[in-house]
């Protein structure tokens, strides 16, 4: 019983101290930091989505891809990865600066 | 008396450790048509190849050299314009270096222990001006559009299409950055030191690339949108082993990055690590194969994964526009698997190399880094690529004949769409 209620105390503490770097992470967390993601893959193909959908509940992807634009984004049970940094140099419009 | 016997056979074993030495080592250095200890009646292919499309020429090459039709290839690594001029204007295999880096001639041994994912032997080439044997078959790995204009393309000298061949980022193997956006490869190599602002990749000598007319800095950049004179970074490898040896070595692992054939990358994945790419427009980042682990090529095939180039083979041709030397046509129709009655099986090499044959694509593109549109395939190979690549199964049907196929056809033992 001793050990038992160790082991949960020691659970316990490793959690906790795991929110506590998470947190001090997020508040020293700065607007050029890279966030990269792994999403899920692999939801089924009725679903409008196929591997998810924004908050208002769009389809992010392609069933039926014909397009360069619908082919490079089409629906596919790959793993992808979410990356959208903050790059300064970037035109107000996202477009690519002149090179100097 | 013991010590007198233990003294001898120490003696033996030297003596005979250093003629074995010697053996072994005469065959690496000879003159490429005087090989010792090889056979050299067998006829001889002379090839330059991209260096990424080296680990296919000897795994094709040692086949040859094993089969019941002895063909034996010489081959050199060269930057996919430099192999476009030499096959553009005849020339023969002479010594050659591309700046500062050499260009060693080497050759598939006869011997069947051969192993060729390690390196193959070197042989000796004439110096100029004296000519060597004709180079009479090249393999880049880019549009050759990408390369200049001059020397212009002769009429007799064809270029075909091979396998596809994708590239990508890479950095050190200890760097927590697991992808890289179209934008950041902009800013990162397209401006001096850190001027870009594409943190973490802002030191410049720790960003990698290879020469300007090599294939992998071609389609890089086209896939940034950069010319590859505009790409900032350190200066040039030399040659893909070098550029990984600079990425495993580099002091400060998160700023490391470099550009790199992903077949080699396939070879290196436990010494570096390929980042994901997403592309103009896209909406995420992907990898070549469907995961980190696996080697499907499935994002290159189905349009996801946007750095790759076919590899275009270089030939003179004959009247009826078909490869004209008996030789360098077998070994492009093993690579494309169209050779019948051959005991060599090109197709499976190219497999098994992390190459994509044309017929298992989805997608093809008209130039360097220009928009993908469907494909498809007139004799489709997708379940043989599928099963065949490292770690691969398929679920199609094995067949020996198209009447297991339920109307579709049998390709390479199984049963396709069409």
């Amino acid at each position: 019983m001793t050990t038992t209620n160790g082991t949960i105390r020691s659970v316990l503490a490793g959690v906790f101290l795991a929110e506590c770097v998470s947190l001090a992470a997020f508040a020293c967390d700065d607007s050029t930091a890279v966030k990269e993601s792994l999403v899920d893959a692999g939801v089924p193909a009725n679903d409008a989505g196929t591997s998810g959908g924004d908050d208002a509940g769009l389809k992010d992807c392609f069933d039926d891809p014909k397009t360069h634009f619908e082919i490079i984004n089409a629906c596919t049970n790959a793993v992808r990865i979410e990356k959208n940094p903050q790059l300064s140099k970037l035109l107000p419009d996202g477009g690519l600066p002149p090179l100097e | 008396m013991r010590r007198m016997l233990s003294r001898a056979a120490l003696c033996c074993f030297i003596v005979a450790s250093s003629f074995v030495g010697q053996t072994a080592a005469a065959a690496d250095g000879d003159p490429c048509d005087a090989l010792t200890d090889e056979d050299n009646g067998v006829p001889t292919l002379y090839i330059e190849n991209g260096d990424t499309q080296e680990p296919l020429v000897k795994k094709i090459g040692k086949l040859l050299m094993q089969s019941k039709e002895k063909l034996r290839v010489v081959y050199r690594n060269r930057p996919t314009c430099n192999l476009r001029n030499s096959l553009f204007t005849g020339a023969t295999m002479q010594t050659v270096v591309d700046g500062t880096t050499a260009r060693p001639v080497r050759y598939i041994p006869g011997r069947a222990d051969w192993d060729p994912s390690g390196p193959a032997p070197t042989c000796t080439v004439p110096d100029p001006p004296t000519p060597g044997e004709p180079i009479v078959l090249g393999i880049g790995a880019t549009y050759l559009s990408s390369c200049p204009a001059t020397p212009a393309q002769p009429p007799d000298v064809k270029v075909f299409d091979g396998p596809v061949q994708a590239y990508g980022f890479v950095t050190h193997k200890n760097s927590s950055q697991v992808a890289i956006t179209a934008e950041e490869g902009y800013l990162a190599y397209g401006f001096t030191e850190g001027g870009g602002e594409a943190a973490p990749w802002v030191i410049q000598n720790l960003r990698f690339k290879r020469g300007n007319t090599a294939s992998t800095t071609l389609t890089m950049a086209a896939a940034i949108r950069l010319l590859p004179s505009q790409m900032k970074a350190a200066p040039d490898s030399g040659t893909s082993e070098a550029l990984i040896a600079s990425v495993m070595g580099s002091p400060n692992p998160e700023a490391t990055i470099g550009i790199l054939g992903t077949e080699l990358y396939d070879q290196r994945r436990a010494d570096i690590k390929l980042l994901a790419f997403k592309g103009f427009g896209q909406r995420y980042a992907y990898y070549p194969d469907s995961t980190p682990t696996s080697f499907d090529k499935q994002n290159v095939r189905d349009g996801h994964y946007l750095p790759w180039s076919p590899t275009p083979y270089i030939a003179k041709v004959d009247a009826k526009g078909n490869i004209a030397d008996p030789n360098a046509r077998r070994f492009y129709e093993l690579v494309m698997g169209t050779r019948a009655g051959d005991d060599v099986d090109g197709l499976l090499q190219v497999v098994t190399s992390g190459l994509v044959p044309r017929c298992a694509m989805k997608v093809t593109r008209a130039g360097e880094g220009a928009d993908l549109t469907l494909y498809s395939d007139p004799e489709p190979c997708h379940c043989f690529f599928e099963k065949n690549v490292p770690g691969g199964s398929t679920t199609c049907t094995p067949c020996t004949d198209d009447g297991l196929c339920g109307g579709g056809k049998c390709r390479h033992g199984f049963c396709e769409a069409r």
